[in-house]
């Protein structure tokens, strides 16, 4: 009889692994894919290294209009890197919202089809 | 897997069902368009679809280990190593056994496993066969259900910590296997009736993983050996860094190759060992003031790689803070000063400098940076004398590249130089990390074509290689024996690359026998005495040391770390010393000319022991080493050993020991596929008059051994495999040689003009009578059937008396010799 307690808590455990994989990996998944695709558009956009030398002069001219264009040139390159970083950010995470947001859903419109009311959403 | 047998069974089979049903049930329920089925029928399809694509995956990962507390190691385990392990345990409960070979027979079914055996030139069916004979062994061992279970314990947290270890996400079966193979003792026989170890097994794991480590260690950056030529083509150039903190460098560009490109591009950076050399080397470049480094190694030992790595690491943002964000860019001095005069030249260089010192972000790197300091014809090549000013001035970050030969003849002396850089050598790779680099190598090339490569044809070509091939350093030498051995396997459509072939394609490059010996030439082994008697007279006991040697050294037990052997012929002159020596050579190394002589007594003062080993400024090659590195397997000659200075003969005690020495060059110069024959006439009236008082050649050896210490150190003689004493000849034993050598005569006669001779004995006596000496033993022969023999036939050949076809009687009568032409 052993064998049958066995498969009952295997059926539970994998329901339980199911949902874990769901939200869980998925989300170190999802992370691990951001940071790599950010550390690719940091080759281009170069924010660390740009906000490293943000008082440098550009182009090696070491005078009042190196140095001014420079820091607006750069200002410029960080606040245009931030704002795509974080639309990446953003759009990771309402995409990892609405991953997550399936099973609900989907138990959502189950309920919803028995008749079983639920204000969830 | 605590259930019993049928317990398992029977979970399979619902759990088969299970799924059989429930894949229905979301067919039905999404088809039936009834939403009180639909949405869970898409629930149940959710459900299926993330089991079908974890259905490789375990239940956790290994890469999001927990920090603190207890895990459970069977979470980590793939759905194959699990299947395995239940497998096994299903079996051996069935059938008994030992679990760990029941267990082994089951990872045989997995493909990672098989080719991983597959490529240490085993066939898997053989393995499996000789598991299957252990199983079937009686009496079986009786294992209780809970001491399998321990044991499945141990061999999951083996093989977890294994997985760990290769950072791999799961446990899979080859970790398994390899924990087995570790740690169980059956499993551990039969690798080893198939001359498979752990480290083997580890290694030829690594094509089991192949695809998932390859890119993760490589990150997608190709292999390179022999430098970055012609890398540039589909490379992105960047003109200035990404931080906009530097200057564009056009002249520079011009004259350079900006490796930061290329390592963007994937085109090189890839690594393995010389871990010491480059963090070194950063180091050096990293400092403040002087950060210049100079690379001293042989030509393909890797410094190019080297650098190559570190344009990397520098892309990869990974170097320290004063590397940040540089470009490193290689100046081609040859293409710097072609067509340019000095003021031109000057020009070049002044523009390049001041360029990298207002980019600000250049790291140059310098290859054959002793072509800086060349001369060339008429015109004073003097780069020198203008760059390294401006190196030394300016404290840009600098690499430099040189061989050793060039540095004494060109750096060593320049005191500007050797201030302005730190020298930094670069040795050759071990052969592990050689075979490391190589099972990457081969495994690229393999994409390109269907010839496998085995574990053992990588690990011999670099033995072979380290051993026979010095030109070049590992792993360059290696790899061009593989690829050679890879172009006659691709002619020859063979499929799998073994170490057999290796060792085939290496016998035909150095004429080293390096397999067993076989049939034919263990016989002559066998025989090698009467072989040398044919044509050597006497000296029974120097002929059987010789025999003796040369039998032990092609049955692999001679000792390792020396030459074959070293011995010290001591007798009279002209008693068969030398001659034995070019017999040897004859009929062990293929020809006379093989051997290596050396006649000592031109070594009698102390400075003339840079003539053996080279001359330090590399203009001279060295008497001894250079045809050693040349003919590694040889005999090597060492006439008149006696009168060589002291300081000479001190040479040879690293040589006897080692059986290696170091030439001018740095180069190691092996002498471990060398016999080695020393020859002296020391004490040979000792020997004489010993021989004479009827004392046995025993006596004589201990007696001599002990008056050699007059000429040789004690420290030199012990290192002699033998001392062979030579003893004086006898009349019967000159009759004798007189007889080989008039045989001799006629057979080359015969061979080049046709005429037969023979030689009747008052004639042979005769010539062995004029030809023997006291003095000289019997060095006078040869001059004797010169002026007694040849002499006279040349002149009746000449005057047509002896033609081709004619068949000449020599005999002796009336005190001379008499021509009798019979046709």
């Amino acid at each position: 009889m052993d064998w049958i307690f066995y498969f009952v808590r295997l059926f539970f455990v994998r329901i339980g692994d199911f949902l874990r994989h769901w939200y869980i990996s998925s989300f170190y998944l999802l992370a691990d894919w951001t940071v790599k695709f950010l550390e690719w558009l940091d080759r281009s956009l170069a924010l660390k290294v740009t906000a490293r030398y943000w008082l440098h002069p550009l182009y090696q001219e070491r005078n009042v209009l190196g140095y001014l264009v420079g820091f607006v040139v750069r200002t410029i390159r960080i606040v245009f890197a931030v704002i795509v970083y974080s639309f990446v950010i953003v759009f990771a995470a309402v995409v990892y919202l609405a991953w997550a947001a399936v099973p609900l859903w989907l138990v959502y419109k189950t309920l919803e089809a028995y008749g079983i009311k639920t204000d969830i959403f | 897997m605590r259930l019993s047998v049928i317990g398992q069974s029977l979970v399979k089979v619902f759990r088969f069902a299970a799924t059989l049903v429930f894949s229905a049930a979301a067919f039905i329920f999404i088809l039936s368009k009834v939403p009180e089925l639909f949405w869970p029928g898409i629930i149940l399809a959710l459900y299926l679809a993330s089991s079908f694509l974890r259905q490789d995956s375990g239940r956790r990962e290994l890469t999001r280990l927990p920090q603190k507390g207890r895990i459970n190691a069977a979470d980590y385990l793939s759905p194959s190593s699990l299947d395995a392990l239940s497998d096994a345990l299903r079996k051996q409960q069935v059938m008994s056994g030992d679990y760990d070979l029941w267990l082994a027979k089951s990872l045989f079914e997995f493909p990672e496993v098989i080719w991983a055996f597959e490529r240490l030139d085993v066939e898997p069916a053989e393995v499996i066969q000789k598991i299957n004979d252990h199983l079937a062994r009686e009496p079986k061992p009786k294992q209780t259900r809970e001491e399998v279970d321990k044991r499945i314990e141990e061999i999951v947290m083996r093989a977890f910590e294994k997985s760990i270890d290769e950072v791999s996400n799961y446990v899979m079966p080859v970790d398994v296997m390899w924990a087995l193979a570790t740690i169980s003792e059956n499993c551990s026989k039969i690798c080893a009736l198939f001359g498979i170890d752990s480290e083997d097994l580890d290694e030829a794991l690594i094509f089991g993983r192949v695809k998932k480590v390859f890119k993760r260690k490589t990150g997608g950056i190709s292999i390179t050996i022999g430098g970055l030529a012609g890398q540039m083509s589909g490379v992105r150039h960047r003109t200035v860094n990404r931080s906009w903190t530097s200057r564009p460098t056009p002249t520079l560009d011009m004259f350079g190759t900006d490796f930061t490109d290329i390592a963007r591009a994937g085109q090189t950076g890839f690594l393995i060992g010389h871990e010491r050399v480059y963090q070194r080397m950063v180091n050096v470049l990293g400092r403040g003031s002087r950060p210049n480094a100079l690379l001293l190694g042989l030509p393909g030992v890797g410094k190019e790689t080297i650098v190559g790595h570190l344009a990397y690491m520098i892309t990869r943002d990974k170097v320290p803070l004063a590397l940040f964000d540089k470009r490193l860019v290689s100046l081609d001095v040859s293409s710097l000063v072609s067509n340019a005069d000095q003021p031109e030249l000057q020009r070049r260089i002044n523009q390049i400098f001041h360029e990298i010192q207002m980019a600000g972000n250049i790291i140059l790197y310098i290859p054959n940076i002793h072509n800086l300091s060349r001369t060339s014809g008429e015109r004073q090549l003097s780069a020198a004398n203008i760059i390294l000013p401006l190196i030394i001035a300016n404290d840009f970050p600098t690499i430099g590249a040189t061989g050793p030969q060039e540095y004494r003849e060109y750096v060593e002396k320049d005191s500007a130089f050797m201030d302005a850089f730190e020298t930094i050598r670069v040795e050759e790779i071990s052969e592990d990390e050689a075979v490391r680099f190589l099972i990457y190598d081969m495994l690229m090339s393999e994409k390109n074509n269907r010839t496998m490569i085995s574990l053992g044809a990588i690990k011999t070509a670099v033995a072979l290689s380290r051993k026979y091939f010095r030109e070049k350093p590992l792993p360059s030498s290696a790899s061009d024996l593989l690829h050679e051995a890879w172009a006659w396997a691709l002619e020859n459509k063979v499929k799998r690359l073994t170490s057999e072939m290796i060792v085939k394609i290496a016998e035909q490059k150095t004429n080293i026998p390096v397999r067993k010996a076989g049939r034919e030439e263990a016989e002559q082994l066998l025989n090698i005495e009467s072989l040398i008697h044919q044509r050597l007279v006497d000296q029974d006991e120097a002929v059987s040391a010789v025999g003796r040697s040369l039998r032990e050294y092609r049955s692999g037990l001679s000792r390792k770390g020396g030459p074959i052997a070293a011995f010290l012929f001591v007798g009279p002159t002209g008693v068969g010393k030398t001659e034995l020596a070019k017999i040897l050579s004859e009929i062990q190394f293929g020809s006379e000319d093989a051997m290596v002589r050396v006649d000592m007594s031109e070594y009698q003062d102390e400075s003339s022991y840079g003539r053996l080993i080279g001359a330090s400024g590399g203009n001279m090659g060295g008497m001894l080493t250079d045809p050693v590195r040349q003919k590694p397997y040889s005999l090597v000659l060492l006439d008149e050993f006696e009168k060589a200075h002291p300081d000479v003969l001190n040479l040879f005690l690293q040589i006897f020991d080692d059986g290696r020495v170091t030439d001018a060059l740095g180069r190691v110069v092996d002498f471990e596929n060398t016999i080695i024959i020393a020859t002296s006439n020391a004490h040979s009236t000792f020997i004489k008059n010993s021989i004479d008082e009827g004392k046995t050649m025993a006596m004589i050896t201990d007696e001599l051994k002990r008056k050699l210490v007059d000429y040789f150190k004690p420290e030199l003689l012990n290192r002699f495999s033998e001392i062979v004493v030579f003893k004086s000849l006898s009349e019967k034993d000159v009759e004798a040689i007189a007889g080989l050598q008039l045989s001799s005569l006629a057979k080359s006669l015969d061979e080049s003009q046709g005429i037969s001779m023979r030689f009747e004995e008052a004639a042979v006596k005769e010539i062995a009578r004029l030809g023997y000496d006291p003095a000289f033993g019997a060095r006078p022969l040869r001059e004797t059937i010169s002026k007694h023999i040849k002499s006279p036939i040349a002149e009746k050949i000449l005057k047509e008396e002896i033609k081709r076809g004619s068949e000449v009687a020599v005999g002796f009568a009336e005190g001379g010799f008499k021509f009798d032409i019979i046709k």
